[in-house]
């Protein structure tokens, strides 16, 4: 049993780098488990951040500066959130007569 | 459409003698009010308590853009700030971090354009048919690809309910239906094999694995990042590295 158990354990992680990997691992799985919600916000940012810097890397291909792509990324993400905030709260707060479905207002 | 299901209701009796009589009817609606009533009444008492909540979604609606905007100015320095606590060669964490960077990258990009181009096709449908809450529709009908499996048949429901409240069974509705399901199959037949072709290669079970275990953990999140989530743990596990494979190579 415990032969089986240190041949195993040296198999995989007798390498630094897995060591390392394991203890991200679970440090990050554990914030996730515990502060999950309290961390929701950072995480919706970070994706979003990632996603746009997709955005970046596609304009710093076609040959935009590397700042300018940054930027121009930057404000396309600004002004898509508050596009969209701004189309939605105005359909949830209008009355439902002036933007409601034709059918409910012929009624 | 509460309107259109009482009438429908009412001239049941009417229509099919045999099998509604009137005071069952009667007693169903009566039922419902009664149901609905309540309803309005949690609707209520939740909008009270959902004050705090909303003030917290007000100070997320602005930290949130900030915190993108940090994150995307300062990239390098957080970086580093984070890399500085792992060694200075790090050949296996370069290796998992490209290979997931890729898939994801490549994930994204594929979902984008997949929502993109079934939330405006079958908005267009949805308005050339002129039926209502078209855009929300077409809204959910494109989110709803970014759920494996599950999200095409929920969003069904709200499609077909809308359908059938607004046209009966007409020859508008089956036209309705026939789009949204022509939609359907040629977003799983032709556009998720083109944008998909070389990207995420996790074997169906493996997929529903991750919904369900991802759905359970996180809910709605844990779905939506079901497939990521699972790539990432099959790019660890296929890179982690043991005293065999630095043997072989």
């Amino acid at each position: 049993m415990r032969e089986v158990l240190t041949r195993w354990y040296q198999r995989y992680l007798s390498e630094e780098e897995a060591v390392i990997l394991l203890m991200l691992l679970v440090v990050a799985l554990v914030v996730m488990l515990m502060f999950g919600e309290i961390l929701a916000p950072v995480l919706v940012a970070v994706i979003l951040a990632y996603l746009m810097q997709g955005v970046a890397n596609v304009l710093r291909h076609r040959g935009v500066p590397a700042e300018l792509s940054v930027a121009l990324s930057t404000l396309l993400f600004l002004g898509g959130f508050f596009a969209v905030l701004f189309v939605f709260g105005a359909a949830r707060l209008a009355p439902v007569g002036r933007f409601g479905p034709r059918s409910a207002r012929d009624d | 459409m509460i309107e259109a299901g009482r009438k429908v209701l009412v001239t049941l009796p009417e229509e099919y003698p045999v099998f509604f009589t009137q005071q069952q009817v009667n007693e169903l609606t009566a039922a419902i009010q009664a149901e609905m009533a309540s309803v309005g009444q949690i609707l209520v008492t939740k909008g009270l308590s959902s004050i705090p909540s909303m003030l917290a979604a007000i100070v997320y609606l602005i930290l949130i853009p900030l915190m993108v905007f940090f994150f995307l100015k300062d990239r390098e320095q957080l970086v580093g700030w984070f890399g500085g606590f792992l060694p200075e060669k790090k050949p296996l964490l370069d290796r998992i971090w490209e290979e997931l960077n890729l898939q994801f990258a490549n994930y994204a990009r594929g979902k984008g354009i997949e929502v993109l181009i079934i939330g405006v096709a079958s908005y267009l449908v949805f308005a050339v048919f002129s039926l209502n809450y078209a855009a929300l529709l077409g809204l959910l009908v494109g989110f709803s690809v970014i759920v494996p499996f599950i999200g095409a048949m929920l969003v069904t429901i709200p499609v077909m309910m809308v359908a059938y409240f607004q046209f009966g069974v007409t020859p508008d509705f089956y036209w309705v239906v026939g789009a949204y399901v022509v939609i359907q199959i040629l977003d799983g037949n032709v556009l998720v094999p083109l944008l998909f072709s070389e990207a995420v290669n996790l074997h169906p079970v493996a997929i529903v694995i991750a919904v369900l275990f991802f759905g359970g953990l996180w809910g709605l999140w844990g779905v939506f990042f079901a497939i990521p989530l699972a790539t990432l743990v099959s790019a660890i596990l296929s890179a982690w590295p043991s005293s065999d494979s630095l043997a072989v190579s």
